[in-house]
């Protein structure tokens, strides 16, 4: 549970209490659900920015953008899973703008990449993965972070960012190379 | 796709991933949703606009023309009641219908020659171009009770032609360099405030280019426009207002786009910028002129054409323009109080807060008329004796 079980006294004490809390403008509310989610969505938002500073800008923007969208929140599904969605939507807006997504592969190119074999590679540690992950090119990152950590399918991508199916699948097998080499590199 | 080796380590490591969040953060979060809270709410506007319409009815209902307060006694020796002869017509009464009273209460200094009883109708008002006569021009002879001496009409004559001949800037053709600003609510209009003002969203069914499956989320920015005019004071206390106006609408919102090849662009931020070009009539109501300050009402409407309707749709590796045309004239009208400050006789700034309704908005591209289509208006500008 995303909630901590040792919330004062008289604080909204289940998840549904501290959403209505928040919807109704509770500034003590919206800071509890803030303490609760803000480590796993600086997360995420860092996955996909790639440096702190990026990635603090995606998270404020993300925490306002969740503050003001919480009245369409219907109740159905994990609100974690609601969330998670709306800071990759931010961090997706904020690549766009940059425009950091080079999303323009050609299929043939992409043919290529779908037939070479990943070969095994060798267990590292969350800070040196997420340290690697932020060296990728943004565009390959930000396909590598949809489709294998959120479970997005191409077809998502692909809709998501504009772009073909083809090319997301292109772009994800470029940043798991990319990956598999950094990681040979490093050991 | 097998899933890679790589895959798995990664999804392990980083699925339910934390970090360490900086408190300048939540100070961010905080700031930003204190800011939304302090933009002007739609009440707030909608209670000044009712204040100025209550003004402008009060102002109307309350003034009554300059021939109703005149003392009696100063009537005396000018009218003669019951017993006047036929065809002679009583000063009161030729005053009454040429609209210049004025003379009357130029004789109030004078003894009355004849004591003739007074009238028992309705005595008529001081009127407010009496006060601005000096006393060596006033009436120096009585008025006989058997009709007006040439004295007097040439006086009432010359003070026919002051009323009309009013110092530069009240009277004649003015410019008006104006421009208006409105408020845009709360910025940010929630999902149900949308969905109660726009039709139901239904899914995109085609592959035509266009904007498809709005988020509801909308944010608005001020309205802002600008314009040129003319005004024209056909009467002491009247006026009539017209020019050309451009304002400029924007909001931003998520939505999908299709472009011309029938390729779906999902969600994605949207910039919608309106352009229209309108023309206002008004008539205005000079309410209080006093010194440098002139206080009026007015009412009136807009015919507003669209001239581009603009979406920058922010897409990689470009942005996209997309372009909406062949809408209806936008109508409105308008009710509002101002105030004007005379710099010199011939320049003077003016303030006009009005209620302005946008009529058929359902037929217009979505903006902040199409949900709030009562709008609060302020309009600023300079106006120029020509």
């Amino acid at each position: 549970m995303w909630i901590k079980e040792d919330a004062p006294a008289g604080a909204a004490s289940s998840p549904e209490r501290l959403v209505t809390a928040c919807q109704e403008g509770d500034r003590k509310a919206q800071k509890r659900l803030f303490d609760a989610l803000a480590p796993k969505m600086m997360a995420v938002c860092l996955r996909y920015m790639g440096n702190r500073e990026d990635a603090e800008d995606v998270l404020q923007e993300g925490f306002v953008t969740l503050f003001t969208k919480l009245d369409s929140y219907q109740g159905l599904g994990s609100f974690e899973g609601w969330a998670r969605r709306i800071f990759v939507n931010t961090a997706l807006m904020h690549l766009r703008r940059t425009d950091a997504l080079g999303l323009s592969d050609d299929i043939d190119q992409a043919r290529t990449l779908f037939t070479e074999e990943a070969t095994p590679v060798q267990r590292i540690g969350y800070k040196e993965l997420m340290r690697l992950i932020g060296q990728l090119p943004a565009d390959a990152r930000t396909v590598f972070n949809m489709y294998v950590v959120e479970g997005y399918s191409h077809k998502e991508i692909a809709k998501e960012l504009g772009c073909t199916e083809a090319t997301s699948r292109s772009k994800l097998q470029r940043a798991r190379l990319r990956l598999q080499e950094m990681i040979m590199e490093e050991k | 796709m097998k899933e890679s080796e790589i895959d798995i380590m990664a999804r392990n490591l980083l699925q339910n991933a934390e970090e360490t969040v900086s408190p300048k953060v939540w100070e961010g979060v905080s700031a930003a949703l204190d800011a939304r809270k302090r933009v002007v709410p739609f009440w707030a506007w909608a209670l000044s606009g009712v204040a100025a319409a209550a003004a402008v009815v009060l102002g109307v209902f309350l003034y009554r023309p300059s021939v109703s307060a005149i003392p009696a006694a100063p009537l005396a020796g000018y009218v003669q009641a019951a017993s006047q002869p036929e065809g002679i017509v009583p000063l009161q009464q030729q005053m009454a219908r040429s609209a210049v009273p004025s003379a009357l209460a130029m004789t109030q200094e004078e003894p009355a020659p004849q004591a003739a009883p007074l009238s028992t109708q309705a005595i008529p008002a001081q009127p407010f171009a009496a006060a601005v006569i000096p006393a060596s021009q006033r009436l120096s002879a009585p008025v006989r009770s058997t009709g007006i001496s040439a004295e007097d009409q040439a006086l009432l004559n010359r003070l026919a032609q002051e009323t009309v001949q009013q110092p530069a800037g009240e009277n004649g053709l003015s410019l008006l360099v104006s421009g208006n600003f409105q408020g845009n609510g709360r910025g940010n209009v929630s999902s149900a405030a949308y969905h109660r003002a726009f039709r139901p969203l239904s899914p995109r069914a085609t592959q035509e280019e266009g904007i498809y499956n709005e988020y509801p989320e909308v944010s608005f920015s001020l309205p802002v426009s600008g314009g040129l005019g003319f005004l024209f004071n056909f009467h002491p206390r009247w006026a009539v207002g017209t020019g050309i106006r451009y304002t400029h609408l924007s909001r931003t919102f998520v939505a999908e786009y299709v472009d011309s090849d029938g390729f779906p662009l999902g969600e994605t931020d949207i910039d919608n910028h309106q352009h229209w070009v309108g023309v206002p009539l008004n008539l205005y109501f000079h309410i209080v002129n006093k010194g440098r300050w002139r206080i009026h009402s007015f009412v009136g409407g807009a015919g507003e054409y669209l001239v581009d309707n603009d979406f920058l749709i922010h897409s990689s590796p470009r942005d996209i323009h997309y372009h909406q045309g062949g809408f209806p004239l936008q109508w409105s009208a308008a009710v509002g109080l101002g105030m004007e400050f005379k710099l010199t006789p011939g320049i003077g700034l003016y303030l006009d807060p009005s209620f302005r309704y946008y009529f058929g908005t359902e037929n217009q591209p979505r903006s902040i008329r199409t949900i709030q289509p009562l709008r609060v208006d302020l309009e600023a500008g300079v106006r120029f004796s020509l």
